[in-house]
């Protein structure tokens, strides 16, 4: 088994453990209340209205084909990303704050690869959170909520002119036939499991410091991306109990 | 081949045409030159799909940014489908396993186990064909549209679960590959086709490639190859090579593609030695790292194939004998092993040795006890490759040449 | 149904194995006995760890983990695998250079990563044993682009090695002092 494969296998030991009702979330922070990263130009007249920079969502959608391969579904994919993107517009958890989209770099930017760089990362930082919040604890961080993406997201911060860095993470797919599976597998753990789930998490870094100021764990079992009112719900719960 | 010998010989073929091969039914392209879909429908999703998936290729850490090679690479694609040569891009990946794909909006990965694998251009552009074929059938569409169909009345359902499960052993090529590029591969897979849609690729890059005036014969060529390997390997079929896991059986397309190429008959118009130059000098600066990777996946018997394979074809013969005798060292672990000197030895007959074929030598020359020969390959090493990052190591062993008694 | 079963095998690791703080001071890890003060290092519970290693972590192990390799004897590989046939074997008459590389091949057959980088190999002395130290690159199949420090000996014909890793961005350099200091201090029965 890879580093990756433990990861997802591990959001998968995550995913069953924690899910009780239709869609569940837990969230760690390590902050109370978001501040500027530059400060500098705020003054009690004019204070520093926050900026965030939404990353470009990390979401896949499939199809359980009838082999049993979960084939990524490119169309679908696509139109989730862009109706999350459009829903995290008119969120309410996000009111007042200025939201950035992230534009992906020239070819030719020489940041390129460490904007990507920091985007894999921030994979590898969730899925571990995922791993030891929620399925097996990590006797050193009991108490402590201090994973970070560390200094480097300077290059972002400049890049993007933002506070925080909203990165979203969901993994979705559709099939009668994975339907049945679950079902299974769900009630040979004694599990009561409807339908499907859908299964993501929102990461809030601070661009000054790196730091994961606020991250938050979905599942949901009614969560669909391939509309407009189901990503505005999945958003809700995506962003629910960020800090403001 | 001179020019008047060449024209000679078109001569000849253009006199001769009567060999009684049945009727090839070529097909034709489905995509529209210059062609860009309007935003919103299936096809415009799979674009954007696309696009998003090029810039996370073209930022990827194993991207080789080789401008010169991607050029070379795309005047093949260019000459197989010249109408279509403005809408191409290559990429190529540092993946030590066979495999290319193409996107619907034209954006190519190519990876370097490939590289590794073509013989001379007119293989290469076999594989190539093949995938423009599934770019100008619009392919990807087609299995959208399908899927879309299939699935209209599905349940939702938890990838976390489905990306689980996937590492366990439901799609065995691509979560335990034993590669890497798992993660590349998966992009690719965003656009899986069906297996007629294979069929259809393959005629149609034998019928491009021969068009262009490669030797069409060499598409089932690169099948032979990879059979060889797969039973030079001893392996069992275990999915190591994506390109088998998703595409049909070789024997069966071997005897396909060999019949395609009977039918459209040979009007090689493509010079097969300056080809072979062209396709060396593109790839030639990259062979040690390829090679490196591919002794690194630790498969002795099809390592060895190939190697052998490439010294066949006089590919880059000093790096090549030095892998081979890495190769050998390995299978003979725990022992001298005279097959891997005479290997490095025969790498340093040739100007492409590379300096650490004189470091082999030194190691094997001071397990060995032969310490003034250990001494003069170490030196030579230090010589050639002056930046290398085991200086401070091989100083250590000249040390020890110099102690001992 | 297999794809049940792994679920069920997962959540059974999940559900019993543990990870342990790693107590300041003397550790016995292997053959190895190593020193640490910081109190930074979980163990790994065995059905995590990659090649069934015994191995520490600090943030989890997509993000860092400390393995030891120890006791390995000639015509053995490194790790314990299912697949063993697939890994390179140590052999006790391995020059540095040819373990440096072992190691390598190890890591990417493991991983299933491919060696980007291969930095400096340099004398190092463990435990009184002439050893090596190594630092190299590697692509997981997730993206990340991680780091490697190895410091290792061979000590009555068995190899004894320590594998430091992270994500190259941050996690590196993060710990490395730490466990660099653990490695270099080392000893060996």
């Amino acid at each position: 088994m890879g580093i990756g494969g433990i990861g997802r296998a591990l959001m998968l030991a995550g995913v069953l453990l924690v899910l009780g009702g239709c869609a569940s979330t837990r969230d760690f922070s390590s902050v109370k209340k978001l501040d500027a990263a530059t400060p500098a130009a705020a003054t009690p007249a004019e204070p520093h209205v926050l900026q965030l920079v939404v990353m470009p969502p990390d979401v896949e959608l499939s199809v359980l084909t009838a082999g049993g391969m979960t084939e990524p579904n490119a169309a679908w994919t696509q139109t989730a990303k862009s109706l999350l993107v459009d829903q995290l517009g008119g969120a309410e958890a996000l009111r007042g704050k200025k939201l950035v989209r992230f534009e992906p770099p020239a070819a030719a930017d020489p940041n390129g690869a460490v904007l990507n760089e920091i985007q894999h990362l921030h994979r590898a930082v969730g899925n571990a959170i995922v791993m030891h919040k929620l399925a097996v604890p990590l006797p050193t961080k009991k108490d402590r909520f201090d994973w970070s993406l560390g200094q480097e997201v300077a290059v972002l911060h400049d890049y993007a002119h933002a506070d925080y860095a909203l990165f979203i993470y969901v993994r979705d797919s559709y099939s009668s036939a994975g339907r049945i599976f679950t079902q299974i597998a769900a009630a040979a753990l004694g599990v009561g499991l409807a339908g499907g789930q859908q299964a993501g998490f929102a990461t809030l870094v601070d661009l000054g410091t790196g730091n994961v100021v606020w991250f938050n764990f979905l599942v949901d079992a009614t969560g669909d991306l391939r509309d407009a009112s189901g990503a505005a719900d999945t958003v809700k719960n995506l962003l629910h109990g960020m800090p403001q | 081949m001179s020019t008047w010998r060449r024209a000679a010989l078109a001569m000849l073929i253009g006199l001769c045409p009567a060999t009684a091969a049945p009727a090839f039914d070529a097909l034709s392209p489905s995509l529209p030159t210059n062609y860009s879909p309007p935003d919103g429908d299936t096809e415009g999703g799979l674009w954007m799909a696309s696009r998003q998936a090029e810039e996370e290729i073209a930022h990827s850490p194993r991207r080789i940014a080789d401008a010169a090679l991607e050029t070379y690479l795309r005047d093949i694609l260019c000459r197989l489908a010249p109408e279509y040569c403005s809408q191409i891009r290559v990429y190529v990946v540092r993946t030590p396993y066979f495999n290319a794909s193409m996107m619907p909006n034209g954006a190519m990965q190519v990876w370097s186990g490939l590289l590794i694998r073509m013989r001379d251009e007119a293989q290469l552009a076999a594989v190539l064909g093949h995938e423009i074929g599934h770019f100008l059938r619009r392919h990807s569409l087609e299995r959208a549209r399908d899927l879309e169909t299939k699935t209209s009345l599905l349940t939702l359902f938890t990838l976390g679960l489905g990306g689980a499960v996937a590492a366990g052993g439901v799609a065995p090529a691509v979560a335990q590959g034993a590669s890497g590029g798992a993660q590349l591969a998966a992009l690719g897979s965003l656009f899986a086709f069906s297996r007629d849609h294979e069929a259809q690729a393959d005629k149609y890059g034998v019928q491009l490639m021969a068009k262009a005036g490669y030797d069409p014969a060499q598409a089932a060529a690169v099948w032979r190859n990879l059979v060889d390997e797969q039973n030079a390997s001893g392996e069992k079929q275990d999915g190591s090579s994506y390109f088998f896991a998703t595409h049909p059986d070789p024997a069966s397309r071997l005897e396909t593609l060999g019949g395609y190429a009977r039918e459209l008959g040979g009007q090689q118009t493509i010079d097969a030695g300056q080809a072979h130059a062209r396709y060396f000098a593109a790839v030639g600066a990259h062979l040690p790292g390829f090679f490196a990777d591919e002794l690194h996946l630790s498969q002795p018997g099809r390592s060895e194939h190939l190697f052998k394979q490439l010294l066949d074809a006089k590919f880059a013969p000093g790096v090549v004998n030095y892998c081979l005798g890495e190769v050998s060292r390995k299978r003979d672990g725990g022992k001298l092993s005279d097959a891997a000197l005479a290997y490095y030895q025969a790498a340093l007959g040739y100007p492409d040795a590379p300096p650490e074929a004189h470091r082999a030598i030194g190691l094997w020359k001071l397990k060995a006890k032969q310490l003034d020969e250990a001494r003069q390959h170490f030196t030579a090493y230090l010589e050639q490759a002056p930046q290398a990052g085991d200086r401070d190591m091989i100083d250590y062993y000249l040390g020890l040449t110099e102690k001992a008694p | 149904m297999s794809r049940v079963v792994f679920i069920l095998a997962l959540l059974l690791l999940t559900g019993c194995e543990q990870y342990q703080q790693v107590k300041s001071g003397r550790n016995e890890v292997g053959s190895f006995s190593v020193t640490t003060e910081a109190p930074i290092w979980n163990s790994v519970p065995s059905g995590h760890s990659p090649g069934s290693l015994p191995t520490w972590t600090v943030d989890g192990v997509t993000l860092n983990s400390l393995s030891f390799v120890s006791g390995i004897k000639d015509g053995s590989p490194l790790v314990t695998v299912h697949d063993k046939s697939k890994y390179p074997v140590f052999h006790s008459d391995m020059l540095p250079n040819e373990i440096a590389e072992l190691v390598q091949s190890t890591v990417a057959r493991l991983f299933t990563a491919t060696i980007s980088r291969t930095g400096e190999l340099k004398p190092l002395t463990i435990s009184g044993q002439p050893g090596f130290e190594l630092e190299f690159e590697f692509v997981t199949d997730d993206e990340v682009i991680r780091r490697a420090f190895v410091g290792g000996t061979v000590k009555n014909g068995e190899l004894q090695v320590v594998v430091f890793q992270a994500p190259r961005m941050h996690y590196f350099e993060k710990d490395f002092g730490h466990a660099r200091d653990l490695i270099v201090s080392a000893k060996l029965p």
